[in-house]
């Protein structure tokens, strides 16, 4: 608020002052009663000169006129004496800002008030109220153009200044783009999976705490280890089931538990037709851990000639069933009557 | 009806004060196998083929008869109750342990630590063949597919089949690709 408009305010105010005190009446009883709540120094006159030079204070404006009035109501007759305080206000206003809304206490002229003080200081407490609800509005601004915007305070809480919110997504996405690589090398023979969620997530709590990642990140793939070493391991190592119970066990794929590396010279000639090829899951042995699953041809120990013909068997046992040995003696019997 | 258990207690009976050997009342001669391969083979093919029968007779009788005993026969028995009498009979005489193996619908034994190599195979096949047929009633014929070393292996089939196994046999035909040309429907594919 800009002191133009409060001395306007003051000096309208002392107009109405001297109004009242052309025209005075007896009202010092009604004046220390509305003045009363405000003040506890009003009900007592005696003392006032000596405190009049507290009354500069800040703290005290808003009880000044109250006691002032109380205590110069039996003078406030002397009209001539008016224009005094207007003069020595405006000398001595300007370098207090502070004391600019108040009425010139240390005038003997305004310690002899006219008895209309309540009213003058109403008009005073209210244009100050004004001027602090100005002011707060202003400081309002000023947080406004400070911090964020404000968020939803607690009802009971009053206001708050509410730290400003983080940055927005847009920020910190650029920032992890940057430190998102994608660490694929060409070293690598085997393309294992990986998954682009899990390398995300992988790769941005160490962008965030700034970690260097100029090295390749170590991959994480879902392929269990087992499968990694028997994809890796060399393909001149399948297997051959034990030669004794071979039909039987071609009737049984899965019971084939003992495996035995074939040498790759027994391995079947490429032109000869693709042997029955199982993957089998051995027995979990207690030194060497989780074995890896095998592939087991149906026919080993068999002559080279006879692997090619297994799927036939496997195919036969599958849809022949005999109950007993006599049925399986009359198929066998048949054999080679058509 | 259950099937009868084979009973090995008392298959065999030494009376050294009489001097006899003795199995289920029959007496037997306790001779030397390489004795009786040298007989085989000086003997010739029939003689040692009706030698074979005969012993193979002695053997399905004997299962036969247990069978009967039981109430039931041989044929509609079990694979595995024929087989284990089967096997106990060839074991006491010495001629190995019996097992059976099923390629697709044939019926292959195979024996193991028979009696000599080749040799004991001619004495064995017509034993086998002697065995099932008598035991169950019917006409099988049994050919040799293949030994190696200890391990023999013995098609019981007819006597068509028995034909066409051998001419594949002879004609370089491994035994497995010979069990598969005798299935019907895979002959066809295996020749053309």
């Amino acid at each position: 608020m800009n002191r133009d408009r409060k001395l306007s305010v003051l000096e309208a105010l002392l107009a109405r002052v001297r109004n009242r005190a052309a025209s005075p009446r007896a009202s010092a009883q009604s004046a220390s009663s509305v003045a009363a709540p405000a003040t506890p120094q009003a009900p007592s006159p005696p003392s006032l000169p000596d405190e009049l030079p507290a009354l500069a204070h800040p703290a005290a404006i808003a009880s000044a006129p109250a006691a002032t009035a109380s205590a110069v109501s039996p003078v406030a007759g002397s009209p001539p004496e008016r224009e005094v305080p207007t003069e020595v206000r405006g000398v001595s206003a300007p370098p207090r800002d502070e004391l600019a809304s108040e009425p010139p206490g240390p005038e003997p002229d305004e310690e002899e008030g006219p008895p209309s003080a309540p009213r003058l200081r109403e008009g005073l407490s209210a244009a100050d109220e004004r001027i602090e609800d100005e002011e707060a509005e202003e400081r309002e601004q000023e947080f406004r153009e400070d911090e964020g915007p404000l968020k939803t305070p607690p009802p009971e809480s009053g206001r708050q200044h509410v730290a400003a919110p983080p940055a927005p997504a847009a920020e910190a996405s650029d920032e992890l783009d940057i430190d998102i690589s994608v660490t694929v090398t060409e070293g690598e023979a085997t393309p294992s999976p990986v998954p682009s969620a899990l390398g995300r997530e992988s790769a941005s709590p160490a962008a965030a705490r700034g970690i260097d990642m100029g090295a390749p990140v170590p991959r994480l793939a879902f392929v269990s280890e087992p499968e990694i070493d028997l994809h890796l391991r060399p393909q001149a190592s399948p297997v051959a089931p034990p030669s004794g119970a071979a039909a039987e066990s071609r009737s049984e794929p899965a019971s084939v538990p003992p495996v035995v590396p074939l040498p790759a010279a027994e391995h079947p000639p490429a032109s000869s037709p693709p042997p029955v090829r199982l993957m089998t899951q051995p027995p979990v042995d207690a030194e060497r851990g989780t074995a890896a699953p095998v592939e087991v041809w149906a026919s080993t120990h068999a002559p080279s000639a006879l692997r090619g013909q297994v799927a036939s068997f496997v195919g036969q046992n599958a849809s022949f069933a005999p109950k007993s040995f006599g049925e399986l003696l009359d198929a066998s019997l048949q054999l080679g009557e058509s | 009806m259950a099937n009868p258990p084979f009973d090995a207690s008392r298959a065999v009976t030494f009376d050294l004060s009489r001097g006899q050997i003795q199995k289920e009342s029959e007496p037997r001669l306790l001779v030397s196998a390489n004795a009786l391969l040298a007989l085989c083979q000086a003997a010739g093919t029939d003689a040692t083929t009706r030698f074979a029968h005969t012993a193979g007779e002695a053997i399905g009788e004997a299962i036969a008869q247990r069978f009967e005993r039981a109430g039931t026969d041989a044929k509609g028995a079990a694979i595995d109750a024929v087989v284990e009498h089967l096997a106990g009979e060839l074991a006491v005489a010495g001629f190995g342990t019996l097992s059976l193996e099923r390629w697709g619908r044939a019926l292959v034994f195979v024996v193991d630590r028979g009696p000599g190599s080749s040799e004991g195979d001619r004495l064995l096949a017509p034993l086998l063949a002697s065995a099932v047929s008598r035991a169950t009633t019917v006409e099988a014929r049994c050919v040799r597919l293949d030994r190696d070393g200890e391990r023999a292996r013995f098609l019981i089939t007819g006597p068509k089949g028995a034909d066409k196994v051998r001419d594949l046999l002879l004609s370089g035909v491994s035994w497995g690709e010979a069990l598969v040309r005798l299935h019907p429907g895979t002959a066809r594919a295996g020749t053309s």
